[in-house]
């Protein structure tokens, strides 16, 4: 598929993350396996007795241990599983929330846009953190609530831009608007927006993969978050790490790199994926710089002097 | 290839400043400050020793100066005034009360600081003169307490006191609106009053200078008279009770007989406190001193350690410290003494982690059931985890520091009940019929360890019991739940509890100490009962060490950790104090009057 | 214009009832035991109330349609209720506390404008340069690290090496604009970096789109020097997005950075919230959340009325 060579050959360093992504997921996918120590119940063993060892310093602990004595490596292996499945559901469930909003607006229109329309700007209204906050301190701590507050209001702020692509879409005279709440026109209508909008989608769900992991960590810092004992880079970084910042510094380093990695990785892919699927910005003839301004200005003078000398042989 | 190198170059420059914080591994402290006597030390993480200081009295003798500027840590906004509002943090500095510490005291080997009270040799007048009050009691234990005041205290300027002189009614009224005596309406607040006034049923002002206190019969003994003095009543005049709602929480109108007159106000943010000329004090040192000696004192409430740290480190924070809780990490504490900004103070935490069990219900209610968790918990790897080298303390009932306690006297066999032990765990389980263990659930308060709780979770998994965390998201919620037998979650924290600090928070309105576990254990209520009546100090002292053993016995709380000293800060620029543990809040109300900064 | 002005304040009164409604209906789902632990929490500040007195005062013991227009009523009158703990009326608190959160919000904002704008322009003009490409990697970098790990370290640091630590007394800035600032401008330079990586990016995006115009190619096809279509042509219609995306980002500033004001002490809108939410002091939420709607509600319609006069030909639904 044209889009794999234009991510790998083009936009090199958005493959590369997206390999660095896969990894990510891979190590989620089989933590059980690759953890050096296992889970009990739900909690790392702790030996106490060997806490904060360095990384680097012993064969049985390679990233050191935390202040418990919790082997590091494990914790940050368990810990990438809770960050992807938090990537993973946010991002889909937030795209849906936006697609199914977006999609029935502009496809039914009429009394039923405007009201929805109403209740999205509204909700646009409320500053997004004091809504996280809001929900967290109603729902509670952990990974499902975290899911459902991270995920919602940004999908029905997402579903504005949805709409907007999908009333043009619709707008190209596929739709029979006569009927439109007639169940099956709306699905064929349904059926014809979404695969023409999918571009668009991607685009959004790559773009908004990379703040989660984030609002993660923020809210952990403010007290909600994953339910105490759950493996999580954002807790290890806001708890330990920020305590024992000075001697212990590896406690907050290491999940620091991983956090601001996966946060990299993915708005680096996301920027690829944008600059691979929307058709404003491709590159080519489109770009302009002025490296290749010169190329081309000295490409007609070599053309025009061409030109002068076969037109001077005539004269 | 270009792009990599741009990727590498901007990430090493960004990222190099992560690479600065592995760089300052704390060092060995340079123990610098002088004058006082080091008596132990605070073991990081790293093993490098922070030196700490016992406070102890300032022997060079120098003179203290007059003026400058202090930034005290303040952990607490309340936004209204009410001088019953008990909180000494915030009331120390313009209200009075009517006894004190004596501030000339030397040792403190005599002081139960934690029970709160002082012995009466050792209370002065504040208020009240120097001289011992009258107590006149009958053999039944009937009889008053007579209390002269000065006659030389006036009221802050400005509404609504505009200086006036202190009366005796002034004091008659300020009790009885904490029990609506005398036809005074009896004020809501926060502190239970009922319970520590419980010693008296009525207070006269015979005249201007004279207060007379009439016991509840059969209380009139040297024990009441004690509680009585130690009592932390605020004294104000009968015009506050003429402000509206809005002018009581305006703080224009807090004003007291104190030493310092509160001059500004940001809500949740900081209060400053300007010294009272007209206050009435001299310094008992040096007596040609007329007190208060610093002129400003800011009091700020700062929300994010990281930032006191910080303060503390640049000088812009001269004293940090709240009972019960850690404000910095030992990590944090050991940068703090690296900085060289002052002295690190010890003191022994109130009350060591536990979790306190509702004993009526399943399968808490089998002492064997709590003797396994016991054992299942290794309180020397607690010890290990919080950084403590020495050996791990079990606390009775009792505080350790209090003459009550009976530690160092306990029978090996109750020492033994605390061994960590996982195979006697599990055998105790099997015998109790949990011989797969068993699920529970505990709520933690916000300021409670939560790793420590985490690691005994961990420990209490190897013996087959699996213990789900949650932490409330305010004490208040985590004190109310541990209350109700109802509610299948076990409290830890301040909630919970093990000993004294907790029967001391939870002391009902009339004036007994509740059934704080769910028990019905009749012999211990009745102990606590003859506590509570007893006529003389050494009959309350028999029963309590009593006690002291008895309480761990049942294993109605399962320690997590022996009892751990927290840590407290004071800047270099603070000349001079005298007493020990100044920064105990039992000391507050004086101390600020008479610390002195240099210049 | 005036037309299109009328027609987008009409539209805010369904739009105010709205966030009204979603905000009741959000508090409406308090769990059970909060109740409970409100009731404990008032009677130990010295308040009698039992669980229904709360359960009234939070507007949950009527109909919930009947609770609404009342509290609507009470709303539109202006009455925002007083703090269940606090000892002080919700609008004292708005009062005293939203400017705070605006002044570091204005001060982010003008920051981070300033640093993005021009780096955003600079990178455009010299796509795929090496300087490009390290500056937009840096600015991800920003993006991608939490800030409360930056300000930690932003505060001992300087403490640690030359003993200084932004002040944390909060003076208002009309009382003293000097010590006012020093509290404020650290801060105020984190929220800045955070947004300006941000915002840098999409500047970029933008001018480049503007550069790929027909009418850009007909100017450099004319022979126009590349500076003089920069600054002439393609600049200020680049700017017209770009305005819309700073635009976009006042809603974020009139939100609060909790963070920041957490770590730096700052009494504003944002950390007063988190510790009302700890608390359970719901009344204060409540009144928080819908003013600092209200004001991105009016602060987007004066950005969008901006936007319409300064391009007419964009259209809105």
């Amino acid at each position: 598929m044209k889009f794999w060579k234009d991510l790998f050959k083009k936009k090199t360093l958005g493959g590369i993350c997206l390999i660095i992504l896969l990894f990510f997921v891979f190590v989620a996918i089989f933590a059980d396996v690759l953890a050096p120590t296992k889970l009990v119940g739900h909690m790392l063993p702790m030996d106490v007795r060997n806490r904060l060892v360095a990384p680097f310093t012993s064969a049985a602990h390679p990233l050191g241990t935390d202040q418990l004595g919790m082997d590091l490596l494990s914790y940050m292996i368990y810990g990438a599983r809770t960050s992807v499945i938090l990537c993973v559901c946010c991002t889909v469930l937030s795209t849906l929330v936006s697609l199914v909003i977006g999609v029935l607006s502009a496809v039914i229109g009429g009394w039923f846009d405007l009201i929805v329309q109403r209740i999205v700007d509204a909700f646009g209204c409320i500053p997004q953190m004091l809504l996280l906050l809001l929900m967290m301190s109603l729902m509670g701590n952990g990974i499902p609530q975290m899911i459902i507050a991270l995920s919602v209001p940004s999908g029905i702020g997402g579903s504005r831009m949805v709409r907007s692509a999908a009333i043009s879409v619709k707008d190209s005279g596929y739709c029979d608007n006569s009927d439109l709440l007639g169940g099956s026109v709306l699905w064929k209508c349904v059926k014809h927006v979404v695969p023409n909008i999918m571009p668009l989608i991607i685009i959004s769900a790559a773009g908004s993969l990379g703040g989660v992991v984030l609002m993660e960590a923020s809210m952990n810092f403010l007290g909600y978050g994953v339910a105490p004992g759950t493996p999580s880079w954002g807790a290890l970084i806001t708890g330990e790490g920020r305590d024992m910042l000075f001697t212990a510094p590896w406690l907050c380093i290491i999940p620091g790199i991983a956090i601001a990695l996966l946060t990299f990785t993915s708005s680096m892919f996301g920027d690829a994926v944008r600059d691979i699927l929307d058709p404003r910005l491709r590159g080519g003839v489109g770009s302009y710089n002025s490296k290749k301004l010169d190329k081309v200005v000295k490409m007609l003078k070599e053309k025009e002097d061409e030109f002068e000398e076969d037109m001077g042989d005539i004269a | 290839m270009k792009k990599v190198l741009a990727l590498v170059m901007a990430a090493a420059m960004t990222l190099s400043l992560a690479a600065c914080g592995g760089a300052s591994a704390s060092g060995a402290a340079s123990g610098s400050a002088s004058g006082a006597a080091v008596s132990a030390t605070v073991p990081t993480s790293s093993g490098e020793a922070v030196d700490i200081k016992a406070a102890s009295l300032d022997t060079t003798g120098t003179e203290p100066q007059y003026g400058g500027e202090v930034n005290l840590y303040y952990p607490k906004f309340y936004n209204y005034f009410d001088p019953a509002m008990m909180d000494e943090y915030q009331f120390s500095f313009w209200y009075e009360t009517l006894w004190v510490m004596d501030w000339g005291m030397d040792n403190t080997d005599h002081y139960q600081f934690d029970v709160g009270e002082v012995p009466i040799d050792d209370l002065t007048g504040q208020i009240a003169t120097d001289d011992a009050p009258v107590l006149e009691a009958d053999a039944s234990g009937n009889g008053t307490l007579t209390v002269k005041i000065r006659d030389d205290v006036h009221f802050q300027d400005g509404d609504p006191y505009n200086g006036r002189l202190l009366t005796a009614d002034d004091v008659v009224y300020s009790y009885s609106r904490l029990l609506g005596l005398n036809g005074v309406d009896k004020v809501d607040t926060e502190y239970d009053w009922a319970s520590t006034l419980k010693m008296i049923k009525g207070i006269e002002a015979p005249d201007d200078t004279t207060v007379v206190f009439t016991f509840t019969d059969g209380m009139a003994n040297e024990i009441q008279e004690q509680a009585l003095m130690n009592a932390k009543v605020n004294i104000a005049g009968k015009e506050w009770d003429e402000l509206t709602d809005d002018q009581k929480s305006d703080w224009h109108y807090a004003k007291g007989t104190g030493p310092y007159i509160l001059t500004d106000y940001e809500e949740d943010n900081s209060m400053t406190l300007t010294k009272n000329d007209n206050y009435y004090d001299y310094d008992e040192r040096y007596p040609d001193n007329k007190l208060p000696y610093i002129d400003t004192i800011h009091l700020i409430y700062i929300s994010d350690a990281s930032n006191i740290l910080a303060q503390a480190m640049s000088g812009e924070l001269d004293w940090f410290g709240e009972n019960g809780k850690e404000v910095l990490s030992r990590d944090q504490l050991s940068q703090l003494q690296d900085a060289d900004a002052g002295g690190i103070y010890e003191y022994d935490s109130s009350s060591p982690a536990a979790i306190a069990l509702k004993v009526c219900q399943e399968p808490f209610n089998n002492i064997k059931v709590r003797q396994a968790m016991q054992h299942a918990i290794d309180l020397d790897a607690a010890n290990v985890f919080l950084g403590n080298s020495g050996d791990v303390i079990i606390p009775g009932l009792w505080a350790t520091g209090m003459s009550w306690s009976t530690y160092g006297d306990w029978p090996q066999s109750l020492t033994d009940e605390f061994a960590y032990d996982p195979q006697q765990a599990k055998e105790l389980l099997e015998e109790a019929g949990y011989p797969d263990g068993f699920e529970f659930d505990i709520e933690l308060d916000p300021t409670a360890n939560l790793q420590l709780y985490q690691l005994a979770a961990s420990e209490l998994a190897q013996v087959g019991i699996t213990m789900n965390i949650t932490v409330a998201s305010e004490m208040m919620e985590a004190v109310q739940h541990s209350q109700d037998y109802d509610d299948t979650r076990q409290s830890a924290g301040f909630g919970g509890g093990y000993g004294s600090y907790d029967l001391a928070f939870m002391m009902t309105g009339n004036g007994q100490m509740p059934n704080a576990y769910g028990h019905d254990d009749q012999d211990y209520l009745d102990m606590l009962d003859q506590m509570g009546s007893a006529s003389t100090v050494e009959e309350q002292t028999e029963i309590a060490k009593k006690l002291d053993q008895y309480f761990p016995a049942q294993h109605w709380a399962i320690l997590v950790e022996g009892v751990q000293p927290t840590y407290d800060f004071m800047s270099k620029r603070i000349g001079g104090y005298s007493g020990e543990k100044v920064y105990y809040k039992g000391n507050m109300r004086t101390i600020w009057a008479r610390l002195w900064v240099e210049q | 214009m005036l037309k299109y002005t009328v027609k987008r304040i009409l539209l805010l009164i369904p739009t105010l009832f709205l966030v009204c409604l979603i905000v009741f209906m959000l508090l409406r789902f308090i769990p059970g035991d909060a109740v409970d632990a409100i009731v404990t929490r008032m009677t130990q500040a010295g308040q009698t109330v039992d669980a229904d007195a709360v359960r009234a005062k939070l507007g949950m013991d009527k109909p919930a349609i009947q609770q609404f227009f009342i509290w609507m009523g009470q709303i539109l009158r202006g009455d925002l209720g007083d703090s269940f703990f606090q000892y002080r009326s919700v609008q004292s608190i708005v009062n005293k506390q939203i400017p705070v959160s605006l002044e570091l919000g204005i001060i982010s904002l003008v920051l981070s404008n300033v640093i993005s704008i021009p780096l955003g322009l600079y990178c455009a003009a010299h796509q795929d340069s090496i300087s490009d490409y390290v500056i937009r990697v840096i600015a991800v970098i920003f993006m991608s690290v939490p800030m409360f790990w930056i300000a930690t370290l932003v505060l001992f640091y300087p403490a640690h090496w030359w003993g200084y630590a932004p002040p944390v007394k909060f003076v208002s800035f009309f009382e003293n604009p000097i010590k006012n600032m020093q509290m404020f401008l650290v801060p105020g330079i984190l929220g800045a970096l955070a947004q300006a990586g941000m915002q840098l990016r999409l500047v970029r995006t933008q001018v480049l789109d503007t550069l790929r115009q027909d009418y850009v190619r007909t100017a450099y096809a004319k022979g126009v020097k590349q500076k003089r279509v920069l600054h002439h042509h393609a600049f200020r219609n680049a700017m017209i997005p770009v305005i819309t995306i700073i635009g976009g980002s006042v809603g974020a500033l009139v939100g609060g950075n909790v963070i920041l004001e957490n770590i730096f002490n700052i009494p504003g809108i944002g950390s007063q919230i988190v510790t009302a939410l700890g608390q359970r002091d719901y009344p204060v939420v409540e009144g928080c959340v819908l003013v600092m709607s209200v004001f991105v509600m009016i602060v987007n319609l004066i950005v969008d009325l901006c936007y319409k006069w300064i391009d007419p030909r964009v259209k809105f639904d």
